[in-house]
């Protein structure tokens, strides 16, 4: 089990609502500290945020039914934003990677073809990586952090239903 | 895409093991939902939506890991391979789609120069241009290389996932899903103290 999977703090006859607060932050924590590394450029931070985000988004999808105030609503779909934006740029990531591998094992008359496709999709992967930055700008304007830590971190409990 | 099912009947004040039998079970059942779609290549869209619901279980899992069983870890591998094995497949069948458009884009830019080529000029000088256009880099072989050789690796993953599916997936799997969060408060006693923690 890898470090950032794991949930300290949290036990099976703990109160679903007190559990879901737990997990939620300890979810957001473990993506948020990837972002300085992703607004930088580096593929594996975002890699990495991708993953964060989907766990978060998994949990928040889950305890919908413990939280159902309109603050949380609004960080979920937020969220799910969120793992849509890394995802347009981390699929690219992973395509332009494996077309890269690929190009070394064909015969140098194929290469054309490959380097077609490549400028193709390097192209769509430097939009998606503008709107990606875009998207951090809005998440600061909607205060995301700030709401996340609001609603789930410590001496949040009277909030959450806000 | 598949959305997330809601999971009716969940109390707040209720246990997170209590809920979490609940909630799994929502999930199991979603993938197993788009199980039928497995070997059969009518139905890849619901292969690719039983590969998100494969996604959705396998992060409920790790979610709940504090009150599954003994065998809740080698469920989550599981899971994780059926998510795996699947992503292979779509992301080969995206791949197949981006270099088909490609290749029509070059294709349709060749008949273009082609037709330039041919259309002006003394006989000798057109022939001339219509051999320079086909002597040129050939974007074609690469982009249909590409296609044969994904397309090839593509359909030897898919009848491989089938084949494990056979022998791993199927009724055996789901009953191990059911059965895989603890049985009553004592046993969550005991695996909280027992819990893994990471190194």
């Amino acid at each position: 089990m890898a470090a950032e999977d794991y949930i300290a703090d949290l036990t099976p006859e703990m109160p679903f609502g007190d559990a879901g607060r737990v997990i939620i932050y300890s979810r957001y924590l473990a993506m948020w500290r990837h972002r300085e590394g992703t607004l930088s450029g580096d593929e594996e931070a975002l890699h990495d945020m991708r993953v964060g985000s989907r766990r978060l988004r998994a949990a928040l999808d889950v305890f919908a039914s413990a939280f159902h105030g309109a603050r949380y609503r609004e960080v979920h779909q937020t969220t799910a934003q969120l793992t849509d934006e890394l995802g347009q740029v981390r699929d690219h990531d992973v395509m332009l990677l494996g077309l890269q591998r690929y190009r070394k094992g064909v015969p140098k008359e194929e290469r054309a073809g490959v380097d077609a496709l490549t400028t193709t999709l390097e192209a769509e992967r430097e939009i998606a990586r503008r709107r990606l930055s875009r998207f951090f700008d809005e998440l600061e304007a909607r205060g995301y952090d700030r709401q996340m830590r609001h609603l789930f971190g410590q001496g949040a409990e009277e909030l959450v239903d806000g | 895409m598949a959305r997330a099912r809601t999971v009716k009947g969940l109390h707040r004040k209720a246990t997170l093991l209590e809920n979490a039998r609940a909630i799994v079970a929502v999930r199991v059942a979603e993938m197993f939902d788009f199980s039928y779609a497995v070997g059969d290549p009518e139905h890849l869209d619901d292969l690719h939506n039983m590969r998100i619901a494969a996604k959705r279980l396998r992060y409920t899992l790790e979610m709940f890991r504090v009150c599954l069983n003994e065998d809740g870890e080698a469920l989550i591998d599981v899971v994780k391979e059926i998510q795996e094995r699947i992503g292979a497949i779509h992301d080969a069948d995206v791949l197949l789609e981006m270099a088909r458009l490609r290749l029509a884009v070059v294709a349709h830019h060749r008949t273009e120069a082609l037709v330039a080529a041919a259309g002006s000029g003394r006989v000798d000088e057109r022939l001339a241009a219509v051999r320079a256009v086909f002597d040129g880099d050939d974007a074609q072989r690469g982009l249909a290389g590409l296609l044969a050789r994904t397309g090839a690796e593509r359909q030897s993953n898919y009848d491989a996932f089938t084949a494990w599916w056979q022998e791993h997936g199927g009724d055996k799997l789901r009953a191990r899903l059911d059965a895989s969060l603890l049985q009553n408060p004592a046993a969550a006693a005991d695996a909280t103290a027992h819990q893994e923690q990471p190194q």
